[in-house]
């Protein structure tokens, strides 16, 4: 049993959000509604609408996949800012017996769709590569290693992007032609990218913070995709007196950063 | 790899022929023309009509992935590349 507290624009914004992030449908959850929200008037008075989802599926997620699952952009299409992470939870599910294994194991010898896609992708591609296949809780996540692949990550990784988003599109048509299976979930990084934009994605969002907090000034952040918001987002929730939200149309959506009104949390 | 002779020279329409017959229900139909001109190469994507869709994707978003990937591999020839869906 797992709970989430998720934020929104509307009551139905903060439950999909909430469902996005916990990965399941709407009759899987309960849904209490903690505060409705308030539109404002001309801006003025607005507030989020807060939500709790409890979710009656078992837990079969934990943690270390939690990192790898936010980059997967599971919720890429909603809006970013209501995400929130049921961090808390986690200690909770491995009493009730249900144990999970962190542990990536290696993936069999036979190569899973999307690690055949990319080998095709990166051979036409004229680079040399090692894809090393690790699978862990329904996510495969394919790490590319070579010389010289920075073409492969782009702009602030805006190439890894596509290249993941095309894995995923062509592996699972290639399950459709297959037969019924689940859909499977692929992440691709490239050198550890990912890992490591994530941390300076982290420390640039706590040092924005503190600026924040020292001159009082809002800060808006240069243009990012919807999951490296979201790592942002996340960064900042539980930071004190600090609020962000994002504009802006993509692909030149952005962070701001300001101080939060609201002293009595 | 068709690259005989010096490496890193990749036909980009075979990058984007390989892209594109993976999204679509009838790869046989993939057509990919490469044209040149100076430092720019236009790459015309024809695929079946009732595959269009799959190529660009919703809010063209799978268009706009197989442009950037494409991109990234022309920058490195020195070229500018564009790609084109055709009907």
């Amino acid at each position: 049993m797992r709970e989430f507290e998720a934020i929104g624009k509307s009551v139905d914004e903060a439950i999909q959000s909430g469902l996005n992030t916990l990965g399941v449908a709407r009759d899987q959850v309960e849904i209490h509604v903690i505060d409705e929200g308030s539109r404002g008037f001309l801006g003025i008075g607005f507030r989020h609408a807060r939500v709790r989802l409890v979710s009656r599926v078992e837990s079969d997620e934990q943690s270390s996949s939690e990192l790898v699952r936010s980059w997967l952009g599971l919720d890429c299409e909603a809006d970013d800012t209501g995400d929130s992470n049921p961090g808390h939870g986690d200690e909770a599910d491995s009493e009730n017996g249900q144990l999970s294994r962190p542990s990536p194991s290696p993936a069999p010898q036979n190569m899973s769709p999307g690690h055949q896609y990319l080998r095709g992708l990166i051979d036409v591609m004229g680079m040399e590569a090692e894809i090393v296949e690790t699978e862990s809780d329904g996510i495969t996540l394919l790490e590319v290693e070579g010389k010289a692949l920075g073409v492969l990550i782009g702009r602030h990784g805006e190439t890894l992007d596509a290249i993941q988003y095309l894995v995923n599109l062509s592996a699972n048509k290639q399950m459709h032609i297959d037969g019924e299976g689940e859909r499977a979930r692929y992440v691709v990084d490239v050198a550890g990218y990912r890992r490591k934009r994530e941390e300076e994605l982290r420390q640039l969002a706590l040092s924005i913070a503190d600026r924040v907090k020292r001159e009082g000034k809002d800060q808006a952040l240069e243009p990012m995709s919807a999951l490296e918001r979201r790592v942002v987002h996340l960064t900042l929730k539980d930071v004190e007196g600090i609020a962000t939200h994002s504009e802006g149309r993509e692909p030149f959506r952005r962070i701001v950063v300001s101080r939060s009104e609201a002293t009595g949390e | 790899m068709a690259s005989n002779g010096r490496r890193n020279r990749v036909e980009l329409s075979s990058l984007v022929s390989y892209m594109a017959s993976h999204l679509v229900d009838q790869p046989e139909l993939v057509n990919v023309k490469q044209i040149e001109a100076d430092d720019s190469v236009i790459l015309e994507i024809r695929v079946a009509p009732d595959d269009m869709g799959k190529v660009i994707g919703r809010h063209g978003r799978v268009a706009r992935a197989l442009r950037t990937v494409t991109k990234a591999i022309a920058v490195r020839q020195g070229k500018r590349a564009m790609v084109e869906i055709v009907e």
